[in-house]
């Protein structure tokens, strides 16, 4: 096994071929015959595809081992191998639900599952890159098609409206992301973040505490030019921010996520957060660990921004769109916050607090492509917060879900929501950051209120007439009702989410802590 | 010496070929003008042995800039005007501009390319004797090549991932698979039939 | 403690499809033979959940102990682990 150790990429290769092989057999169906509409079965051959992907990723048992194959380029461990299920799982969810959205739509195009696949192939090399050469072309990868995505609906300028901003923006941090590492490969002559690890190992921290500070400049001309690389670092990040939709870089997302079609911003909002910040975790916490110190700073006030904006953005919104975005937005604070403390339990109940965002944001927007309104104009696709009137009348359940969900992302106690958000406040307060902690919890506390008008909404408002809603499908409503089940389960035994986490920081770190 | 006869032929083209880029009135002709200076000004970088950026030269300013500039012309529909009188206007701000340049092209070059290169007898001599490469020659392409189908062998699959998605995106972004239009009944086309709007004699 | 897992999920298993149901907005008991299937598949759920929770524990400790750590707090109440020294 260790001497063809390159095979353990096999999943993503399948992948890669059976995207190719699909395009081709769309390509030949749909010329041929006129008018034949094979959406749906290369939707489920997409799903089949996927299933396919995650058997052989389990099959892999690659474990503990910390692979390095393809010249040092992909890495394979523990971190890469479980974010990778986890993310296929969920978008096999999405791909279900998003079927009978597109359906309605009518999105015809059989490219846009394979478009799907595309990012999804280009997000499992995300979680697996070592280098910053890979790092970049899949992340390349990823976003044209989600460009792509964004601008599916033709007949609507919304879509192409939102697909050309989220290509201007996306080139503009991509290009970013290039000049920050063409500045590291310029200081460090190497773009593999496993030598790059091995070069600033000791720089910083080491010499302080063996030489003392006041000799520090020393070592500081003689190896390194710390102020260069950390001049570099901030470019990266503030690119991969572009990606996550952080505050000082979080405008973009708005009217993208409005002006998409539901079925793809259901897709950027839920999927892709979690390969980009394994991407900063290898970046910034794996090879750039000693420069801590220094970038702490800036997420700590990246994460602040974000989480006021999130938090204070969300009051005005009339559409629901643009306010799961703003939540989305307050998430990633709350996440960035776990992961300036650089703290062992930093990484842990950020890692839980991902893995519980997905399942949130999963159920949360399968809840909003399930309510398709009985309008003569069906083709409306952006709720007004007025469309969920008397929801609790028309349907009952689907009201009790939705508000569970919302009072579970707002962290209130008896969902899952409460058990992470409270984690990553004890871990800023165990790393002594009193005050972001104040102030993230007083944000918190701020965002619960728009999650509350839903519900208000929802349930207590005072009109005549509610909306009419098609009836929903048995296959995806299981579904819903799985996910609303764990988000109730997982308070009462969070224990293996918990140490799913424990196990992927265990074997993250090198040192002992 | 054939390389120097080269070398002055292409540096002729191109010298002409900038010159008919400003100067030609049809705004394509000058586009492909420029298209071919800068084929020229790769040959001559091909001439010094860099193969790598004389290639990369024609497929990004070729293939892309070139192009793009090309694609601009053609849909704005400029109309060729008689340019001489305005070119007689912008005379003494322009040639003012074209000294400057000269002149910091001036200063720059001996300070710079003086010592720089030590093979540097005279100005076109670049033919030195290289031990090193006749006893071990690889080409840039070669070794370029060579890292690229042995050691970033996944980094080149990605970028031809990448490719293929470029290719597929904008097809089905443009692509409006043609459908009859169904026969159903337009409410409201119907009832704004009156006799007067569709008798017409 | 399998007994226990078993017995919830096959619970919450028949619970789901009642939810299900419900969200159609149908009768609580139509297609009794999902309600079935869900039990049996709840059951099986519930037993892979407990194995992986201590396929879990044991894993870490052994991380743990390659890190020179002693085991996490509370292993031994929780699941019958002994230290493989």
């Amino acid at each position: 096994m260790l001497i063809f150790k390159e095979i353990q990429l096999l999943p993503e290769i399948f992948l890669g071929i059976s995207i190719i092989y699909l395009i081709i057999h769309g390509t030949f169906i749909s010329v041929n015959n006129k008018y034949l509409l094979i959406q749906n079965s290369i939707l489920y051959l997409s799903i089949l595809i996927i299933a396919m992907f995650c058997f052989l990723l389990l099959n892999n048992s690659i474990e503990y081992n910390n692979f390095q194959i393809f010249n040092n380029t992909i890495i394979l461990d523990y971190l890469s191998f479980s974010s990778k299920a986890w993310i296929a799982l969920i978008s096999i969810f999405c791909f279900l639900m998003v079927q009978r959205y597109l359906a309605v739509q009518k999105i015809n195009y059989f490219e846009y599952s394979v478009l799907i696949l595309f990012a999804l192939l280009g997000i499992f090399f995300i979680c697996s890159s070592n280098d910053l050469i890979t790092a970049y072309l899949s992340i390349e990868l990823q976003s044209l098609s989600f460009y792509i995505m964004a601008a599916m609906k033709k007949d609507s300028a919304f879509s192409a409206d939102a697909g050309l901003k989220y290509f201007i923006l996306g080139a503009f941090s991509s290009s970013l992301f290039l000049f920050g590492s063409s500045i590291l490969y310029g200081v460090s002559g190497t773009t593999n973040f496993e030598d790059l690890k091995n070069l600033f190992f000791l720089t910083y921290l080491e010499y302080e505490s063996i030489y003392g500070v006041d000799n520090y400049s020393f070592v500081k001309h003689v190896f390194i030019d710390g102020g260069l690389i950390q001049f570099a670092l901030v470019f990266i990040f503030v690119s991969l921010l572009f990606k996550l939709a952080v505050a000082p870089f979080h405008l973009w997302s708005l009217d993208i996520y409005e002006g998409s079609p539901s079925s793809s911003t259901f897709f950027f909002a839920v999927v892709p957060k979690l390969a980009i910040f394994i991407l900063i975790i290898r970046i910034f916490y794996s090879s750039f660990f000693e420069y801590s110190i220094k970038w702490r700073y800036y997420i700590v006030v990246v994460a602040m921004l974000t989480v006021i904006v999130g938090s204070f953005g969300g009051l005005e919104q009339k559409k629901l769109k643009s306010l799961l975005a703003y939540s989305s937005i307050s998430h990633m604070g709350y996440t960035l916050i776990a992961f300036s403390t650089g703290t062992f339990e930093g990484m842990q109940s950020m890692l839980c607090y991902l893995f519980l965002y997905m399942i949130a944001g999963l159920c949360i927007w399968s809840i909003f492509l399930l309510l398709q309104l009985k309008y003569k104009y069906s083709k409306k696709q952006n709720k007004d917060l007025t469309d969920l009137n008397l929801l609790s009348k028309s349907n009952n359940i689907l009201a009790l879900f939705f508000s569970t969900v919302l009072l579970s992302i707002a962290g209130l106690p008896p969902m899952v929501g409460f058990l992470v958000k409270i984690g990553i406040f004890l871990v800023s307060i165990e790393a002594s950051m009193y005050f972001v902690a104040i102030l993230s919890i007083l944000c918190s506390v701020i965002s619960t209120f728009y999650y509350i008008r839903i519900v208000k909404i929802m349930y207590f408002e005072n009109s005549v007439a509610g909306k009419l809603y098609y009836p929903i499908q048995s296959n995806i409503s299981i579904l819903v009702v799985c996910l609303f089940y764990f988000l109730l389960f997982l308070f009462v035994n969070p224990t293996l989410i918990y140490l799913f986490s424990y196990k992927i920081t265990l074997l993250l770190t090198m040192t002992v802590v | 010496m054939i390389v120097n006869l080269f070398f002055y032929f292409f540096s002729f083209i191109l010298i002409v070929s900038a010159l008919m880029t400003i100067l030609s009135q049809n705004s394509i002709y000058s586009v492909l003008f420029l298209v071919l200076s800068f084929v020229s000004s790769s040959s001559i970088l091909f001439l010094l042995e860099c193969e790598y950026i004389s290639l990369i030269f024609i497929i990004i300013y070729v293939g892309a800039i070139a192009v793009l500039f090309l694609f601009v012309v053609m849909m704005l529909d400029v109309k060729t005007v008689y340019l001489a009188k305005d070119s007689l206007k912008y005379f003494p701000f322009g040639s003012f501009i074209g000294i400057v340049f000269l002149i910091e092209i001036a200063l720059i070059i001996p300070t710079t390319f003086e010592s720089a290169n030590p093979y540097n007898v005279s100005f076109l001599w670049n033919c030195y004797f290289d031990w090193f490469n006749k006893l071990d020659y690889f080409t840039e392409v070669m070794s370029i090549g060579h890292l690229l189908y042995t050691d970033y062998i996944i980094q080149f699959l990605l970028s031809g991932n990448i490719l293929l998605l470029a290719t597929v995106g904008p097809v089905t972004l443009v692509l409006i698979r043609s459908t009859k239009p169904t026969k159903t009944q337009v409410t409201f086309k119907q009832l704004s039939r009156t006799y007067s709007s569709v008798l017409h004699i | 403690m399998g007994l226990t897992a078993m017995l919830v999920g096959s619970i919450s298993g028949t619970g789901l499809q009642m939810m299900n149901n419900a969200l159609q907005k149908v009768p609580l008991s139509r297609r009794p033979w999902l309600h079935v299937g869900y039990f049996f598949l709840g059951g099986y759920i519930g037993q892979r959940w407990v194995k992986l929770e201590k396929e879990l524990v044991i894993d870490i400790n052994e991380i743990r102990a390659d890190k020179g750590l002693p085991p996490m707090i509370a292993t031994n109440a929780w699941i019958k682990y002994e230290n493989p020294e």
